[in-house]
């Protein structure tokens, strides 16, 4: 039986798997690769506004993902 | 702050890409107002989750095509840098040229005198003429120097 936090982690998973693209990537290179927002405008050749709201919306749609 | 702090802001604060001063503006906000603290929380647990050890066995092929990419374009990157650096070797080559035609013209000259000019210091060098005459010699290192400079525009195309 997988405790709570497990839980909340597949759950997360899942919710960012329904993601766009250009935001899970955001989200997966901040998160899971640790790479500063200036490294991931770099990569994703998008101003630091853009990786900003991106990241933010990605958690945000898996915020509201969760409270269903 | 007066005004709440937007999802942008909070989402910016976990991850310490705020301002020093947004950043100090956000924690007086958040201690304030019971909203924006319930919502950074939701925020932070999203962030937690994604960075916690279980989150690592996420093996999507997405998370595979990401790393692909990221990888094929610092090789890409690699490979850009690896043209540039043969600037340096044809640079070199064309200074050992330059030099080397130096090395013959300036014995000459100094042969030759003040009042002689180069090009009959380095036809002084092959009095015999012909093929190793000091104009044809000059004319080949020209023509090898600028052979050795226009390598790189052959190279790039």
């Amino acid at each position: 039986v997988d405790d709570p936090e497990t839980e909340t982690v597949k759950a997360v998973l899942t919710l960012a798997r329904t993601l766009s693209e250009p935001l899970r990537e955001a989200l997966l290179l901040r998160d899971i690769q640790g790479l500063s927002y200036d490294e991931i405008a770099a990569l994703q050749e998008v101003p630091l506004g853009t990786v900003r709201s991106r990241i933010a919306a990605a958690r945000l749609a898996i915020v509201r993902g969760l409270e269903r | 702050m007066t005004d709440h702090p937007t999802v942008e802001q909070l989402s910016a604060f976990i991850d310490g890409e705020l301002s020093l001063a947004s950043r100090e503006a956000a924690i007086a906000h958040i201690r304030a107002c019971p909203g924006c603290a319930a919502r950074q929380d939701e925020l932070i647990e999203v962030a937690a989750a994604l960075r916690s050890r279980s989150a690592l066995a996420w093996t999507e092929a997405s998370t595979e095509r990401v790393l692909a990419r990221v990888a094929s374009e610092s090789a890409a990157r690699r490979t850009a840098s690896t043209r540039r650096d043969l600037t340096l070797p044809i640079a070199g080559a064309v200074a050992l040229v330059a030099a080397v035609a130096l090395a013959i013209v300036a014995p000459g000259v100094a042969r030759g005198g003040l009042s002689g000019s180069g090009f009959a210091a380095i036809a002084a060098l092959a009095p015999g003429g012909g093929l190793l005459s000091g104009h044809f010699l000059l004319a080949l290192l020209l023509v090898a120097a600028l052979g050795l400079a226009a390598l790189p525009l052959i190279r790039t195309r």
